[in-house]
């Protein structure tokens, strides 16, 4: 398996146009242009490189789709840790009772009322403030993606005063604003480039 | 043992689901239709409630999922009224955590499903 | 709501990730595990050992989501995460063979060079002749070559993953790509 150096008779090398390749770095690029020798090499490693996006695009494609049973199998074995965050407090009727949700069940809540709207998905979610303490001023603040089409001005009014109800009604939490931030407008449908 | 409370902590109103009381954030596979879902087979190593003797008082502890139709701090009051009236005229302290708030029925769709 | 979560972005989806959304660190594992599950079996040279690879990395990717500087930049992450795990497998089965007596450099070639019972589709002459190339490189220099070309890794990030040197990398590269050329000219 010992390679013989494969020195041309210009004296440069196919590792030197390699690099070159990678890294634009070449000590004579002049020289590129007018030998032969070391255009044939650079035809040489695009056709490899080609040769590698076709294998590699076969290779994806023969791994299925992530859809498929596969799949499906993994994220079944992964048990992903649930993330409780921090514990809000709720009003007891009995002082020797501790009652209680989790921040991660209301970030999920927040979640599902965006996502509920109509050509919008939540992104992140941060409750600003010591939920933990009752009657705390609390903002909420949440990243939103619309799709292309949507009015945003309308899409933040209405998600705005939906949070406001499903927080008043699975909270006891003194919300002082809904921060809405539009991150994305998404226009088509996307797939892995 | 637990079982029968079991029982009357789902029937509270808004209730959707029991998770098993202990150790849970550690341990609860987010996709464990066993434990997620009321209906198929429960675990047999997680009790879902917990009951323990502390200083001579019984705790109580419980972990629900609540309907996002329902309202969670009236419904969490209702499971701690609920657990004390099936322990009375025992004198118990009830702890309750909503650590989920979806809609009511089959597992929500885009959540933990399959 | 499901394929809802497939049109968004990235960011979103790892900023809901990293907020405990199981549903959209899903739709990412969706997104991006066939180019997962190809680099990996690539790397490690066998269907099983690579979705174990895939599963480990996925784990990884879930508790450490917070670390992720840039969250657009996750696909390239997982790639490095699914490359990282396929070395460390490779590394364990390699010292459980060379315990059992028999070391050997080539990998179990349940994947490379011939085409697996997956590869149906009609390959083209470069694709057959690369791959029969890539079998007769050095171990070392076919995974720098595959976390080069097929994960898209910057020399630094491959330095991490091997842990070797960058420049090392730039040299097992070079010399992988002209043993490449020259093993694919003879099949031509």
């Amino acid at each position: 398996m010992s390679m013989p150096h494969d020195t041309f008779e210009c004296g440069h090398t196919l590792e030197e146009l390699s690099i070159y390749l990678d890294t634009g770095e070449f000590a004579d690029p002049h020289h590129l242009e007018s030998c032969p020798e070391c255009r044939n090499g650079l035809d040489s490693l695009r056709r490899l490189s080609a040769a590698g996006n076709e294998l590699f695009a076969s290779d994806v494609a023969a791994a299925g789709s992530g859809t498929d049973e596969w799949m499906k199998d993994i994220l079944a074995n992964l048990a992903l840790e649930l993330r409780p965050g921090r514990t809000i407090p709720l009003r007891s009727d009995d002082p020797a009772d501790t009652l209680s949700e989790t921040e991660g069940a209301v970030l999920a809540l927040v979640r599902s009322v965006a996502d509920n709207l109509p050509g919008t998905v939540a992104g992140r979610v941060k409750l600003d403030g010591d939920v933990t303490l009752p009657g705390e001023p609390v903002t909420v603040r949440a990243d939103l993606a619309v799709l292309f089409g949507q009015h945003l001005m309308d899409s933040a009014a209405s998600l705005r005063q939906d949070l406001a109800e499903a927080l008043a009604r699975h909270t006891e939490l003194t919300i002082a604003a809904i921060d809405i931030t539009i991150t994305d407008v998404i226009d088509a449908p996307r797939e892995e480039q | 043992m637990t079982t029968p409370l079991k029982s009357v902590v789902i029937s509270v109103d808004g209730v959707t689901e029991v998770f098993p009381a202990r150790s849970l954030w550690q341990r609860l596979p987010a996709r464990a239709a066993s434990v997620l879902n009321p209906r198929a087979a429960e675990p047999e190593n997680d009790a879902l409630v917990d009951v323990r003797d502390q200083d001579g008082r019984t705790e109580v502890t419980v972990r629900v999922g609540v309907s996002s139709e329902a309202r969670t701090p009236d419904v969490v009051r209702g499971v701690a009224a609920a657990v004390r009236k099936h322990f009375a005229p025992a004198d118990v302290s009830v702890k309750v955590t909503v650590a989920r708030i979806a809609p009511a029925g089959p597992v929500a769709a885009g959540s933990h499903d399959a | 709501m499901r394929d809802q979560l497939d049109l968004v972005p990235d960011a979103i989806l790892v900023g809901r990730a990293a907020d405990g959304d199981t549903a959209a660190f899903e739709a990412l594992a969706r997104r991006y595990g066939p180019h997962m599950r190809a680099s990996a079996r690539r790397l490690t040279g066998s269907y099983a050992d690579a979705d174990d690879a895939v599963q480990e990395a996925l784990v990884q990717a879930w508790k450490q989501l917070d670390t992720l500087r840039d969250p657009a930049a996750v696909k390239g992450w997982l790639l490095r995460l699914t490359g990282s795990r396929s070395i460390d497998l490779l590394r364990r089965r390699r010292n459980h063979t060379s315990l059992a007596g028999g070391e050997d450099d080539a990998p179990p070639d349940t994947v490379s060079p011939g085409a697996g019972p997956e590869t149906t589709a009609v390959a083209g002459a470069g694709i057959e002749s690369l791959k029969a190339a890539l079998a007769t490189l050095p171990e070392e220099q076919r995974r720098c070559w595959i976390l080069k070309e097929i994960n898209g890794q910057s020399y630094e990030e491959i330095a991490q993953t091997l842990n070797i040197s960058p420049a090392s990398v730039r040299g097992r590269l070079a010399r992988a790509r002209t043993a490449l050329v020259r093993e694919m000219e003879d099949w031509r």
